[in-house]
């Protein structure tokens, strides 16, 4: 817990075990977010710089540290993938064949994971936030609810919609190249499901 | 007893998984379940689906992780958040009237993060000599030290008082390994413009290896050309220069109160350090005569250049003949040799002709990228001239003189779109054509009031003026008083005068709220 005692500004040594802790936390989260390690590296930098700078403004009593900083991570993230517009995850197939480990017996293993991550790309930008949250971090809805600002209700529907999505883009005919579910409002995209 | 459709399952089936459902709940699923093979089905593929899901997140994450260099570099960063606001400091090493200055250099308080950018003439001069100056302390000036700088400030004064457009190249080198920086620029090219009826200005910054622009900025008349790197130190990246009109009307008189006051200020300053040591007269390869002229290390010197117990001189390279300062560098004593830690070296001072055709909006520097920022988000607008009027509806804490003195004029300069800013930063300053002035700024103290010793005043209005140690400045120039002024409802600012004490004080009682 932060205190005035080990207030980063005043106790350098805090700061870096601080960075030393939570440094994946951030790193994965971004790389998860913005699919390029590149992209990670800088997120990285200017997570920690927020985190340095607006110290001040984490009180314990509101929530986790770890939820401070996912939130900090997600809102970086998210900001530059609008900023940029940042595909996620562009790697073709042989960049993910070599990124993703695998037992060489088992291509059929590979060949489903590379699915499952183009088929995560095919999510909208706040499902892909709440999948990476929840079966990535396997963080609880309410701590979800509480990183993205949103009210419980809404974070139940978007992970209930994505591994809906997930599953009728694995198991269903392909139709379209892009994404199957657009970000239209909450409504919208619990009606389309219901009818499908 | 209560049970649960299908309906009710498929729509609760996921959280189930998640272990996301209340106890009462749960009981109802699993009992549905028992009796369900259809929903039995959807569990089992939706379990499949989250199960893969997590799968190849972990599987994407697994080879990589953060570079090693990245505390390294987050410390950079951090130590750059850390380093105090340049222009805290810039209030008690300045001189008090950026006319005296003839710059944009600003003065400001509080967290006001603006780039001061120095477009004097005597640049290099005020470098040089602010390096020298801060440390020179000690023993007895040998006469023929005196007699160089003497004629050094003649020299400089007489380059100064000419009119056309000066031109200084330098060339700065920083010896980042002994300073414990792991990579950076060492040597860099400084090339400014000043068209000395006017003040318009161009400098570019380059790198002396490469020639890559590191930094740019130029006014030229009509529009400010602004370089904001993507990350503060960063060189990597499209130069990006923001070009932002504001009209010379409207901009405070960059170069009013020129003349012979600015380099006098500096070399008195040297004259009357006691540490200066004639060395040795030299002759260099292109056949210049120079005078070498070596100090003690500055105090403070341990911090100023990262280096512990810091051992050196300072060395000074005056022309022979003209007594041009034209290089100065700071060596360190390391394993019994002598090792450059810093140096700057003029390698063009000249005053060109008016009418000289220089490109002031940087159109000839390669590499640049030019966008138009029509308010000035990017751009560090120069201060402009407002009035009194306009001061009270930006700030409730100016003050002025109630009357402008006879024989004085008065110009008050703030830097535009303050609306952001914690405090307000402005300059009220009343000059003769004598050139006294006597010069109201926004400013606080350094330290604590009671910490500025006893030598105070107090108006009748109730504003308390604490007096700091004369700025002496020798035989040439005019001593400067300074005073950080107290009012009763907390409000601090500075006042600076070439007048006398008594002078300074009379005036005081003159000054006033303005509303």
């Amino acid at each position: 817990m932060i205190g005035r005692q080990n207030h980063p500004k005043d106790d350098p040594a805090f700061f870096a075990v601080l960075f030393e802790q939570y440094k994946n936390l951030v790193y994965k989260t971004a790389f998860l977010m913005l699919g390029e390690v590149d992209e990670a590296e800088e997120a990285l930098q200017e997570v920690f710089v927020l985190v340095y700078r607006s110290v001040d403004a984490y009180d314990p009593q509101k929530g986790a540290l770890t939820t401070w900083l996912h939130r900090i991570t997600v809102n970086y993230c998210l900001g530059q993938r609008r900023k940029r517009q940042l595909d996620w995850l562009p790697m073709d197939e042989e960049e993910l064949a070599e990124n993703i480990p695998y037992n060489e017996s088992d291509f059929g293993a590979l060949a489903e994971r590379e699915a499952m991550i183009q088929a995560i790309g095919r999510l909208g930008e706040r499902l892909q936030v709440v999948v990476i949250l929840r079966y990535y971090w396997d963080l609880p809805y309410a701590e979800i609810a509480q990183i993205l600002e949103i009210p419980l209700g809404t974070v139940k529907s978007r992970i209930n919609l994505a591994i809906r999505s997930l599953r009728k883009i694995l198991t269903g005919p392909i139709e379209t190249s892009g994404p199957i579910l657009l970000q239209g409002s909450p409504v919208h995209e619990e009606v389309r499901l219901c009818h499908s | 007893m209560s049970f649960m459709r299908c309906k009710e399952v498929e729509k609760a089936q996921v959280f189930y998984l998640d272990k996301e459902v209340a106890p009462g709940e749960r009981r109802l699923i699993e009992q549905h379940l028992a009796g369900c093979p259809d929903c039995r089905h959807t569990l089992a593929g939706l379990a499949a689906t989250r199960k893969s899901t997590a799968q190849a997140l972990q599987g994407l994450t697994a080879k990589i992780e953060p570079k090693p260099q990245a505390w390294d570099l987050l410390q950079s960063r951090l130590a750059k958040e850390a380093r105090p606001m340049p222009a805290k400091n810039t209030v008690w090493n300045a001189r008090p009237a950026p006319r005296a200055c003839r710059t944009p250099t600003y003065i400001f308080q509080g967290d006001y993060k603006m780039r001061t950018r120095i477009i004097i003439p005597t640049l290099v001069a005020v470098i040089m000599m602010a390096v020298i100056g801060i440390f020179l302390t000690r023993n007895a000036t040998s006469v023929s030290a005196q007699q160089i700088l003497e004629r050094a400030y003649q020299a400089k004064t007489a380059a100064v008082a000419a009119q056309g457009i000066n031109h200084i190249r330098t060339e700065t080198y920083l010896n980042l390994q002994a300073m414990g920086w792991k990579s950076g620029v060492e040597k860099t090219i400084q090339d400014s413009y000043v068209d000395l009826s006017n003040g318009i200005y161009r400098l570019v910054w380059t790198n002396a290896a490469t020639g890559q622009v590191l930094d740019a900025s130029a006014y030229d008349g009509s529009y400010l050309y602004t370089h904001r790197p993507s990350q503060e130190g960063e060189v990597s990246g499209p130069f990006i220069l923001y070009r932002t009109p504001q009209s010379i009307d409207k901009v405070a008189n960059l170069m009013a109160g020129t003349g012979s006051v600015d380099p006098e200020n500096t070399f008195e300053t040297i004259r009357q350090d006691p540490g200066v040591k004639q060395v040795t007269k030299e002759t260099w390869a292109d056949g210049r005569a120079v005078y070498v002229l070596r100090a003690q290390s500055p105090e403070g010197a341990d911090q100023k250049y990262q280096v512990k117990n810091f051992s050196g001189d300072t060395i000074m390279v005056f022309d022979a003949e003209t007594y041009d300062l034209i290089e100065n560098s700071v060596v360190m004593h390391q394993d019994g040799k002598e090792v450059v830690l810093t140096s700057y070296r003029k390698l063009i001072d000249e005053t060109l002709p008016t009418v000289t055709p220089v490109a002031w909006d940087l159109s000839d520097v390669q590499g640049i990228t030019l966008l138009d920022d029509p308010t000035g988000e990017y751009s560090d607008l120069l201060p402009e001239v407002i009035t009194p009027q306009e001061l009270a509806t930006h700030t409730q804490t100016g003050y002025l003189l109630k009357n402008v003195p006879a024989g004085f004029a008065l110009e008050i300069s703030a830097p535009p779109r303050q609306e952001q800013e914690l405090y307000y930063t402005y300059i009220a300053s009343y000059r003769s054509l004598e050139n006294d002035y006597f010069v109201v700024q926004s400013g606080k103290a350094p330290e604590k009031l009671a910490n500025l010793g006893e030598d105070t005043y107090q108006t009748a209005s109730g504003l308390t003026l604490y007096f700091l140690p004369t700025q002496e400045q020798g035989s040439k120039a005019k001593d400067v008083t300074q005073a950080v002024v107290s009012a009763p409802n907390g409000t601090q600012f500075i006042i600076s005068s070439t007048l006398l004490r008594e002078q300074v004080e009379e005036l005081a009682e003159d000054l006033v709220l303005v509303k």
